[in-house]
């Protein structure tokens, strides 16, 4: 009778382990991929490959559970391990194996650090402006700050996926010690729009400063999605309350008046803030003669940090590069623009702290197959010039 | 004993594979939060994202009104109309928002733009030398479009409004069921129409698409209303 842990340890390492995940994956692959045609990119992204566990509705009725793309390539990565390095016979044979194997974990360890650490959003900049913030595509956040008549101020933050739980019904109450108020968050939704409660369809919906909010149905295009909430805010010390509709296009925040000071609530998407400052010097964009078509689209910034500034280029395929960030070049407007009119120019910006993984894993099992290829070669060139082996190599 | 053996892999698979799986559950069923959380995020900025308005109402704050300049809402010319200059479209000037593209030319419309995802919804002006029905009968005329009854006249009075050409006005975003001329019916769709009438002819912005699509470029469709101006004659 072999042990627990042996016995779990031969099941991790197994074969036919192996398969089922390789299994799944390939079903959850071809599941996610067709449901994207329904659901938009971002959602199945993080629905089936971003998550443990999914249910798929097949056919829209039935519910089909799976394990998500996370957990399965975790499991992979333990079978790899176990199989693939630890059980594996150590020898030159093998040799190549192991090395490919472990190029594959640090794949699969790459992808696990990005999908935990990496933070892309974009910054948008006319010519002459600068900034030490990026705006995220997909994610929301509710700020508070404090509104003063000059000077810093602290600015306090609440992750949407915090209170987007607010959505099916209930609430949520978000305190900090500085802030002389909590704030109740409640009637969360994705995509809505604010309408007035005198409007035809005003009736019965819970109504704020002569407005309510109107869930719509999620688009496809993830980024489209606007969302609104509802937020009270209750007073500390007068145990008073406000009461505002939060929207994500709101033109600005809500001022509210608690601890004898004002506070400014907003809705919008993540910002985060870059160690260093990139200021836009010149946008160029030639189009090729008689068409709307880009023959080149680059920006001249200039990285500021602490006094020092470096010039550098962002164009097609050539992106700066600095302290793990990556600027690309990724768009420019106004679509319809005149000549002379200014454009300003969208950079993508990715911090990956895995960025270069997939590079070094290629070079590993790139190593690894050649070893082990040669390592083949060589075998079978020896034993075919084996003595008292007919010439020719005939068996 | 063939077959005994061949099943082993998988009752070793089903042991530890249904206890973890329940486990994961369990783990996540048991992550439940509480209604009270701290806010644990903060920095330094140099003050607040967006400009702050205090005292600002919702409906400035969500575009139903220009922003510090509410307006009565007047449905009719006022005072002096007679002695406004003839609208002259020719001199309408505008900003085309982030993402609209231009679409073909269509009779009676000065312009046409198409966006949302899939330029499905489409956004255009359209101007008349005359009042060209009045603000009454195009909203009526448009909730019936959506397959809705045209709402009474008094509620005209309480529609938000946009300052058109320095004209406040009123805009409606009806949603439901679009009929088009054919005669066919698309559910899931939005309209959002502002009607300017002013001395000397009237000005109407409509925009019609998905729902999803129209209500993500509210904000657009407002500030491409705003921005229609008058190009001065030379």
């Amino acid at each position: 009778m072999k042990r627990p842990a042996r016995k779990l340890f031969d099941l991790c390492a197994s074969t036919g382990v192996a398969c089922v995940l390789f299994l799944l994956l390939f079903v959850l692959t071809f599941l996610g991929t067709v449901e994207q045609v329904q659901s938009g990119l971002y959602d199945v992204q993080q629905r089936y490959f971003h998550s443990l566990f999914v249910v798929h509705w097949a056919g829209g009725v039935v519910p089909l559970p799976l394990p998500g793309a996370y957990l399965l390539m975790t499991l992979l990565l333990v079978n790899l391990i176990c199989g693939g390095i630890v059980r594996m016979r150590k020898d030159w044979a093998r040799a190549g194996v192991l090395v490919t194997h472990v190029g594959i974990a640090l794949l699969l360890v790459g992808g696990f650090v990005r999908a935990r650490s990496a933070v892309e959003g974009h910054m948008t900049l006319y010519e002459g402006e600068r900034a030490d913030e990026f705006e995220s595509y997909y994610e929301w956040e509710m700020a508070i700050a404090e509104v003063k008549a000059g000077g810093e101020c602290t600015e306090y933050a609440i992750p949407g996926a915090e209170f987007a739980g607010t959505a099916s019904g209930g609430s949520m109450t978000f305190v900090r010690e500085e802030l002389p108020f909590d704030l109740t968050v409640s009637g969360y939704a994705r995509n809505a729009v604010p309408r007035p409660a005198s409007g035809p369809m005003g009736g019965g919906a819970r109504t704020v400063d002569g407005f309510y909010l109107e869930p719509l149905v999620a688009v496809k295009q993830a980024e489209q999605n606007i969302p609104g909430v509802y937020v009270t805010v209750r007073d500390h010390k007068t145990g008073g309350s406000h009461e505002a509709i939060l929207w994500g296009m709101q033109r600005c925040p809500a001022v509210i008046e608690s601890g004898g000071r004002r506070w400014a609530v907003d809705l919008r998407k993540v910002r985060r803030q870059l160690p260093f400052t990139i200021a836009l010097d010149k946008f160029t964009r030639e189009l090729h003669p008689r068409t709307s078509i880009p023959k080149v689209f680059m920006s001249e910034v200039t990285k500021i940090e602490d006094g020092a500034s470096e010039q550098a280029r962002i164009s097609m395929n050539e992106p700066f590069r600095y302290r793990g960030y990556t600027f690309y070049q990724a768009s420019w407007g106004p679509p319809n623009a005149q000549p002379g009119q200014p454009l300003y120019s969208t950079l993508a910006v990715v911090r990956n702290p895995a960025e270069n993984a997939p590079l070094y894993a290629s070079v590993v099992i790139v190593f690894g197959l050649g070893l082990h290829f040669g390592v083949r070669l060589w075998r079978h060139l020896r034993t075919e010039h084996l003595p008292g082996r007919p010439a020719g190599g005939a068996r | 004993m063939q077959t005994v053996k061949r099943m082993k892999p998988f009752c070793h698979i089903i042991r530890v594979c249904v206890p973890a799986l329940v486990l994961a559950l369990a783990l996540a069923g048991c992550s439940g939060r509480g209604t009270v959380r701290p806010i644990t995020r903060s920095r330094s900025v140099a003050g607040p994202s967006k400009p702050v308005r205090p005292g600002a109402s919702s409906a400035e704050r969500f575009g139903f009104q220009p922003a510090a300049h509410p307006q009565p809402v007047r449905t009719a010319p006022g005072p002096g109309a007679g002695e406004a200059p003839a609208l002259d479209a020719a001199r309408l000037r505008w900003d085309t928002p982030e993402g609209w593209q231009p679409g073909p030319d269509r009779p009676m419309r000065l312009v046409t733009y198409l966006l949302g995802a899939e330029g499905r919804t489409e956004c255009y002006v359209s101007v008349f030398a005359d009042s060209a029905g009045g603000l009454e009968a195009n909203v009526g005329r448009w909730y019936r479009q959506m397959g809705l009854e045209a709402p009474p006249a008094a509620a005209l009075a309480e529609l938000p409004v946009v300052a058109i050409l320095g004209q406040p006005s009123p805009v409606v975003y009806i949603a439901g069921a679009y009929t088009d001329m054919a005669g066919a019916t698309t559910p899931g769709y939005a309209l959002m129409g502002a009607v300017c009438e002013r001395p000397g002819g009237s000005v109407f912005v409509k925009m019609l698409g998905p729902e999803g699509d129209v209500a993500a470029e509210r904000e657009h469709f407002l500030a491409f209303c705003a921005s229609l101006r008058a190009e001065e004659a030379p």
